[in-house]
């Protein structure tokens, strides 16, 4: 073969090695990786009334979700909204706080199963936005972009209860 | 010899197998000049080419909203193939050739845009991953049947351009939802990646003496190549140090395959990468320590011998 066209195959190889190389690193390892065994519980809330005293919350409190109502003013349980996330079918399901409340929660960064919620950049969840970042579930080499309930205003701070026991 | 006993000898060589096709027209390019694509009348076309690109985009641009569905893809798509196909019979005549071409310049740059405008009418996002790979995808399959089909050097461009939108879009499609490595780091890999292939690709364009266009691959590759290297360095405190003690290897060997292939541009290239990596690591590591008057004499130092050395190459290994 010549030199030449030994060189335009290189050429041409090379991205292409490179696509397949990062298709093998993205995707082969979920197909051994165990995939995600536990929901998870989050709530968000309309901001737009807030008032500046102190601010009524969800909390997990034994394992279980609590509510913390510091200001019975501000109808907190209104403006807020629970959603479980299946993490098999990547996706949201609205649940009122009395359902909740039957979940075993564990409320640490990481699952049981090992798994950890970031940011688009890796790092944690604590001031995260939703529409304005996107959220990933994360362990074992591998990680996907979770889809989550995506409001038009007001609903846009993502609050991690935690991971649910079944 | 005389020119038809001449002809004769190279057909009766041709016929036995004796000489072949590229060694031909290897000798003929050694004794002429040839027929460049860069002459200056070549060079109005092309801006001429360019100017009705933006005219087309401007005026679509400016009457959006007053076009319906059918006349957006009419003024967009249509343009590009009504470009291509008077480009195709203007190039009948070989005296058009060359006018020919602006005409397939106009062709493929309106084309994504074409297909852009397709999309969007059915409501697509254009900005979406998935609709940059497939509109690239395309486009890049159009520009290599025009290429393997009417053998033209514009075509060639227009691969590696549509060709590079590809291997960006298509990457990105993947990593997507991906959090594998590091952005940044995947974006300089891809730039060392696309550095590396350019450079093959232009060499392996070489054997064309003609071909200008190695030289342009062989100015973007060596930038894109160093570059990355260059960043995948890092800065202070968070610096690699492997591929900071891997670039000035990296940089040699360029100016290295300067003298091998006789090009000036691995020379310039090599070089300025090596200076800037001299500014990079003395201010790096080395004004603390030493103070910034001493960190100054010993950049000066080192540029006094890249200097050197850019000038000694030059003349003993690409001038001569």
């Amino acid at each position: 073969m010549k030199k030449n066209n030994l060189s335009l195959i290189f050429g041409i190889s090379i991205p292409i090695l490179m696509i397949v190389f990062v298709a093998l690193s993205i995707y082969l390892p979920r197909f051994f990786a165990e995939p995600a065994q536990h929901d998870f519980l989050y709530y968000v809330t309309d901001t737009s009334f807030a008032s500046e005293n102190p601010e009524s919350y969800y909390t997990v409190r034994k394992g279980y979700i609590d509510f913390i109502n510091n200001n019975p003013e501000e109808n907190f349980k209104e403006r807020s909204i629970i959603f479980r996330h299946d993490v098999s079918e990547n996706e949201s399901y609205e649940i009122s706080y009395e359902e909740a409340r039957y979940f075993e929660l564990d409320a640490s960064y990481e699952s049981p199963d090992g798994y950890e919620l970031v940011n688009s950049w890796g790092g944690d969840i604590l001031y995260f936005e939703i529409g304005y970042e996107e959220l990933f579930l994360k362990g074992h080499n591998v990680s996907t972009e979770m889809n989550l309930f995506n409001a038009n205003i007001y609903y846009n701070q993502f609050n991690f209860l935690g991971w649910i026991y079944e | 010899m005389n020119k038809s006993e001449l002809l004769k000898s190279v057909t009766r060589l041709a016929k036995t197998g004796k000489i072949k096709k590229d060694e031909l027209l290897d000798a003929f390019n050694k004794g002429g000049k040839g027929e460049s694509h860069f002459q200056m009348s070549n060079i109005l076309y092309y801006i001429g080419a360019a100017i009705v690109f933006m005219g087309i985009v401007i005026l679509v641009g400016q009457n959006w909203e007053l076009l319906n569905d059918f006349t957006k893809i009419l003024v967009s798509l249509g343009s590009s193939v009504a470009a291509f196909i008077a480009a195709i019979l203007i190039g009948q005549k070989v005296k058009l050739k060359n006018i020919s071409l602006a005409f397939f310049l106009i062709s493929m740059l309106i084309m994504p845009v074409g297909f852009g405008v397709v999309f969007d009418i059915y409501h697509y996002d254009i900005d979406d991953l998935f609709v940059q790979t497939l509109i690239s995808t395309i486009s890049l399959i159009i520009a290599i049947i025009s290429l393997s089909v009417l053998k033209n050097n514009i075509f060639l461009i227009f691969t590696i351009i549509f060709g590079t939108w590809f291997f960006f879009a298509f990457s990105d499609f993947l990593f997507e939802d991906s959090l594998v490595i590091d952005e940044e780091d995947f974006w300089n890999y891809r730039m060392l990646a696309l550095g590396l292939s350019y450079l093959f690709v232009g060499y392996s364009l070489m054997k064309d003496k003609q071909n200008i266009l190695s030289n342009f691959l062989f100015a973007f590759g060596n930038l894109f190549f160093l570059g990355a290297a260059l960043f995948l360095g890092g800065w202070e405190p968070d610096q690699n140090i492997l591929w900071e003690i891997i670039f000035p290897g990296l940089a040699f060997g360029i100016i290295f395959l300067s003298t091998y292939l006789k090009r000036l541009v691995f020379l310039i290239i090599g070089s300025g990468a090596l200076i800037i990596y001299i500014f990079k690591i003395t201010s790096e590591y080395f004004t603390d320590s030493l103070g910034w008057p001493l960190s100054l004499v010993i950049i000066g130092l080192s540029l006094i011998a890249v200097g050197y050395l850019f000038v000694h190459l030059n003349k003993k290994y690409i001038k001569a």
